[in-house]
């Protein structure tokens, strides 16, 4: 055991010096260090690779080894290491968090580009679940989210070009123009298309492109690591930003037929992947808990508990400045709903004479929205 | 039992965390003071300002540092990590004073590392510890904070796992800090 301790020990030293290196932005030295501390923690989780009495030791240096084969882009070393560590005894926690990290290694297996070459301002979208195969994928989960990803590209632009949040009318011309997205054919990844914004070479500096692209990346991000208070520092625009998490909410798995989604650029000779694993259903508590939070805060008074309902959305109506919409449910009684400015549009609009559960918080006799789906058939 | 309640008021330095322990070295203990003090600086707060800590636990804390400099403020300019990494710092000095556990073992996890907690004399690698979990919120209210630890909560407690954790949430605007043991 006292090898394992010191062949660790070196590991992990390694490991902090490419943790330093790569807060200096030495990305090389990061890199030569990362597989340097792998190859150590590799060799201190084999040692223990028949003592299955080693509890937790043997599996948290598995998941440790796995977790730098990773950064080293080792990723079917990642995969042998996990499962190494599964056939032991690990503790549950450790044993969760080996499969997180599986999972994490088969969704790095869809985003390679695969020898596809992505220019600046393209990036692959590509998603996997228990219903998406390689190359095939149920049309309502593609089409869906590609619609989604494409309002938020223009949503994104817009907001960079300092455009007032628009809750009615087409986007204009020029931002279609400027942007022009274009989407190529699906492929095998498992399931993946790239799009293309714009179609001018750009020859100097960061093209708008690759700005939209890199700033719609950082949020999902941010949505992703549930960290809705720096978001709401970026998108400072209180519509753009309801705009903003309504939609990644709807682009993100649902945790069975989707489990991840993940979007891959290539910047500065290296890929880049920003994977979104938080389900819909994490993404909306989220937002209605910063809903609640922020009535409070504008009321200066307790909301009523969360109310659900559920029926036929019947109007759609954005003439007045927060838009009001009518849910009919199955006793016929009327429930007028409270929708937030930001998210009439892109997200109630679409589902008009759809049946909905709706939840939020009771305000008077209207319910602020906080969360909208649609009925699955 | 390994926890000691204390209601007194500890004073220390961030410059502590520059001396390491045996399962953080100087260099990244360093890293963790300057990141705090970044965040405390970031929040308009001097050296010498008192935090607050509570749940399993209830003490005053006065943090001290050294200023912070250019160069520390450009290398930690990315707020979200430096939130992050100053909250390890906090959370490392706060459970060697409240508790008698030291940050002993690590191991990688994710991008970053899964510290572990355990006596400063025991040799054993990962058995019988504590996991330590860390969240760190630059600028909250009540409701962040207790909206933190209970998602760090229900990350560890998803399964019927049985390993011993600490989860400490630090804030840095009206500092204070939640110890909840699981």
């Amino acid at each position: 055991m006292k090898e394992v301790t010191k062949i660790h020990h070196e590991a992990m030293k390694l490991a902090e010096e490419a943790f330093l290196a790569k807060q200096k932005a030495e990305l090389g030295l990061w890199m030569k260090l990362t597989r340097e501390a792998f190859n150590k923690e590799r060799e201190a989780a084999e040692l223990l690779n028949k003592r299955h009495e080693y509890e937790p030791t043997r599996s948290v240096l598995y998941r440790s080894a796995a977790s730098l084969a990773l950064d080293c882009g080792e990723i079917v070393e990642a995969e042998k290491l996990i499962s190494a560590a599964l056939l032991g005894q690990p503790p549950e926690e450790i044993a969760n968090e080996l499969r997180d990290l599986l999972e994490k290694v088969y969704f790095e297996r869809h985003l390679k580009l695969r020898g596809i070459v992505l220019q600046p301002n393209e990036f692959q979208f590509s998603f996997w679940g228990e219903l998406v195969g390689l190359g095939i994928a149920p049309s309502e989960e593609f089409i869906g989210r590609v619609k989604n990803i494409e309002t938020l590209l223009y949503r994104t632009a817009e907001r960079k070009r300092n455009k007032p949040y628009r809750d009615a009318g087409r986007r204009k011309k020029e931002i279609e123009q400027e942007l022009g997205l274009y989407i190529t054919i699906p492929r095998a990844a498992s399931f993946a298309v790239s799009f293309r914004l714009g179609t001018q070479m750009q020859f100097a500096g960061i093209g708008f492109g690759e700005e939209v692209i890199d700033e719609l990346l950082e949020c999902v991000d941010l949505v992703d690591k549930a960290n809705l208070e720096d978001l709401e520092k970026r998108i400072k625009d209180k519509a753009y930003y309801e705009n903003f998490v309504a939609l990644a909410k709807e682009i993100a798995p649902d945790g069975s037929n989707v489990k991840s989604v993940g979007f891959a650029t290539f910047r500065r000779g290296e890929e880049r992947h920003v994977v979104l694993s938080s389900t819909r259903s994490k993404i909306a508590k989220l937002a209605k808990e910063k809903i609640a939070k922020l009535e409070v805060a504008e009321e200066q008074t307790e909301v009523s508990e969360e109310v659900t309902v559920r029926g036929w959305l019947r109007l759609a109506d954005s003439r007045k400045p927060d838009g009001l919409i009518d849910l009919v449910d199955e006793n016929n009684i009327e429930h007028t709903i409270n929708v937030p400015k930001g998210m009439m549009a892109d997200i109630v609009r679409p589902m008009y004479e759809y049946e909905v559960i709706v939840t939020g918080y009771k305000k008077g006799d209207l319910i602020i929205l906080g969360d909208i789906e649609k009925v699955s058939d | 039992m390994v926890a000691q309640e204390k209601t007194e008021t500890i004073t220390i330095h961030l410059n502590k965390l520059h001396r390491g322990s045996p399962g953080v070295t100087p260099e990244i203990g360093g890293y963790f003071a300057q990141a705090a003090a970044v965040c405390f600086e970031s929040q308009n707060h001097a050296s010498g300002i008192r935090m607050t800590v509570d749940g399993d636990f209830d003490s005053i804390f006065i943090i001290s540092w050294d200023n912070t400099t250019d160069q520390m403020r450009r290398s930690l300019a990315d707020m979200q990590n430096a939130t992050e990494f100053g909250a390890y710092g906090i959370a490392a000095l706060i459970i060697e004073n409240l508790t008698s556990l030291t940050i002993v073992e690590k191991s990688r996890k994710g991008t970053g590392f899964d510290f572990w907690l355990g006596e400063k004399d025991d040799d054993e690698l990962f058995q019988g510890k504590k996991r330590l979990e860390v969240s760190g919120i630059l600028n909250g209210d009540e409701s962040s904070i207790r909206s933190r630890v209970k998602t760090k909560l229900e990350q560890i407690a998803r399964s019927d796992g049985k390993l011993p954790a600490y989860v400490v949430v630090v804030e840095f605007s009206q500092p204070r800090s939640r110890i909840v043991e699981k």
